[in-house]
Formats: structure tokens, sequence, C-alpha cells
């Protein structure tokens, strides 16, 4: 599967500024419920440990947020994110075919809070656990981003 | 906000998850791409 890099637009200091960056459209759902799907547009982050996904998501879909093991996730410059961990179902669809498909189950930190204001990415990031540990991906900048299942 | 499943159109806006999926849902789109971009109204200073 290839996925396009996104066009994203920003005003650092005031100042017009166009990036292309790795975000993909990746399903996610409940494997209580696995026919209720979300779609979030996250950043495929080869630097996460684990993938999060903001807790509006998560409770969308039916997660007692809180109910999860608490942890936290730190980043760069040390911020401390506080979330908790739970199991969660991943569709990825391939943009050219929807029925050429990759689904599989793996954890997920969603946030205790919302993502914080300042960050360009408010919805998802897609890291090692829940993504990479599953895939083969090879970033092509800057045309696209190719998937593969780790079977293929 | 919710974008088309190819990403091409905004086709919800809202201050929720939930008020942009239902609105797209009004709109025929059950599977839109759904994404919280940073808040524009926000002064920075410095």
């Amino acid at each position: 599967m290839e996925f396009p890099y996104c066009k994203v637009l920003d005003f650092p200091k005031h100042q017009k500024r166009n990036r292309l960056l790795p975000w993909v459209r990746i399903g996610i759902f409940n494997p209580k419920n696995p026919s209720k799907i979300i779609y979030p547009m996250g950043l495929i982050d080869s630097g996460a440990d684990i993938s999060v996904v903001d807790r509006e998501l998560g409770e969308a879909l039916g997660y007692e947020i809180e109910k999860g093991q608490p942890e936290t996730i730190f980043g760069m410059g040390g911020g401390q994110t506080p979330g908790f961990v739970h199991e969660l179902g991943y569709l990825i669809e391939n943009p050219d075919n929807s029925k050429d498909t990759i689904r599989y189950k793996d954890f997920v930190v969603f946030t205790k809070n919302n993502f914080p204001a300042t960050l360009p990415q408010q919805t998802a990031i897609f890291g090692t656990i829940g993504f990479f540990r599953h895939l083969i991906v090879t970033f092509v900048f800057p045309s696209e981003i190719q998937i593969q299942t780790l079977s293929c | 906000m919710a974008l088309s499943a190819n990403n091409r159109e905004v086709v919800a806006t809202g201050s929720s998850l939930g008020e942009v999926l239902e609105t797209a849902e009004k709109k025929g789109i059950t599977n839109p791409t759904v994404f919280k971009p940073a808040p524009v109204r926000n002064i920075f200073v410095g």
C-alpha cells in the first residue's frame, strides 16, 4: 500500500510554512465492538515507543479510559503525558483499493487529557507498539509511505 | 474536523468528535477521516 505525504500548513513566528509530514488515515476500533470504526489522521512516528491516541476517540469507541493501565509518556524536552493503556484494533485500508486491508490488535495509550494544544498533531501518533512491530514501513520522501504486512 | 475518506474534502467541522461525525453522517459520509487541528484561536506571545 502507498500513502502520500500530507501537506501541512502552519504559521510559526507568524510566518507561513508548508511541510510534508507522514500523516496517514488509520482505522481504529474497540475489539469488543469491531463494527464501529473511527479513522483518525495520525502521525507515523518511528521514534514513538507506543501508539498514542487522544482520549476523545477512545471514549467514542466505548472505552472507559481510566480503567486501563496507567502509563506516562515522555517526550522531547522532558514533557510528560499521562495516559492509560488499552487493547485496540487497527485497520489499515489501501487508499487505492478499500478491500485491501491490514487488520490486527495491539496496545495503545489513550491520553488522560486532550493532546497539548501546541502540538501540530492533535489526534494520534502511531509508534512501535501498535504499528511498526506489525508492518514493513518505507518512507520515500517526498513522494509516499509504503506499508506492507510482515508476512508479505 | 472530518474529511472525506480520500482526504480530499472537508465534510464537517465542529468543536467535538461527536459533532463532526454526526454532521458527516448526515451528509452520507459514514467513514470520514477525523482530525483535530491545532487551535488557531490561541494567542501566543513571545
